[in-house]
């Protein structure tokens, strides 16, 4: 499928729905003789919508490096608590068989393979 | 072998658990893994250029060990692949590995690696497959719930001792 962007050219003179604001130009000549930058850094609203953005950037960035990413915060290294551990149950039946009988049973896995790409 | 799915826990996971549609991650060919590094030549990333593997896999880990309910950290699941007994290249093998699959005071030879599961509608093994020890591999517990929602299939308790025993006596191999 050829897919190609268009544009579609409007005109406010023929289109009364279309409110048109200032010039290029107009605008580009209004602020010629003023620092622009200066203008906005110096205006309070500005100043204060800058100020709550910023702030707002730095606490979702401290809620994502303390609460949001478990990723982060998780370490499967990390140490454990000894008073905490209970021991694991143990099967006494399966306990002597492991010791006894173990070393007795022929494994015949090597005898087998897998042709579905996890065996080299 | 299986629990119904009436009887089944879907709210928790536990050892023998089967598991569709979980990227394997054992058996990386680690001469593979491409590192990227920061400026500083410290390694800060890795990936590997070989397409993800997506298979069935069974909850290795004790049940006890990934019960939500352990006040004690649960550090990480321990998993491992299904492999499809039909892709074996030995198939006249496979009797003998079904029959010997369950380990007793009698037996005398088994394939200690693999332990067989048999087929069911929610599986794609039409003759069933065999969970592989020798390919197990963990995951951090906050993919806990994600391995949840893939859980398919619950063993009966006395397969789980069955399951368990046998990956004991894989790893007490000297």
């Amino acid at each position: 499928m050829n897919v190609a962007l268009r544009q579609q050219e409007f005109s406010s003179d023929s289109d009364p729905k279309i409110i048109k604001l200032y010039d290029y130009n107009y605008v580009g000549e209004m602020l010629r003789n003023y620092d622009i930058i200066n203008l906005i850094i110096g205006n309070q609203s500005f100043e204060k919508y800058l100020k709550e953005f910023m702030e707002g950037l730095i606490f979702s960035n401290w809620l994502d490096k303390y609460s949001g990413y478990l990723d982060k915060q998780d370490n499967p290294f990390d140490s454990i608590y000894l008073a905490d551990l209970k021991p694991d149950k143990l099967s006494k039946a399966n306990k002597k068989m492991l010791i006894t009988n173990s070393l007795k049973i022929e494994d015949r896995s090597s005898q087998i393979l897998f042709n579905d790409g996890l065996d080299d | 072998m299986y629990l119904s799915k009436e009887e089944s826990e879907f709210k928790v996971l536990r050892q023998g658990d089967i598991l569709k549609d979980v990227h394997i991650l054992g058996a990386i060919n680690i001469n593979g893994i491409t590192y990227g590094s920061n400026l500083s030549g410290e390694q800060v990333s890795w990936y590997i250029t070989n397409k993800p593997f997506v298979a069935n896999a069974m909850v290795l880990s004790h049940s006890c060990e990934i019960d939500p309910q352990n006040t004690i950290k649960m550090t990480s699941i321990i998993l491992a692949p299904l492999r499809d007994i039909n892709s074996a290249t030995s198939p006249e093998k496979i009797n003998e590995l079904i029959q010997s699959n369950f380990i007793d005071d009698t037996t005398e030879f088994s394939y200690l690696k693999y332990f067989y599961v048999y087929p069911h509608g929610y599986m794609s093994f039409s003759d069933g497959a065999v969970v592989d020890f020798s390919k197990c591999f963990s995951v951090r517990n906050n993919s806990y719930e994600t391995l949840l929602n893939k859980k398919i299939l619950q063993l009966k308790p006395e397969v789980i001792d069955k399951m368990s025993l046998k990956l004991a006596f894989y790893f007490r191999r000297s």
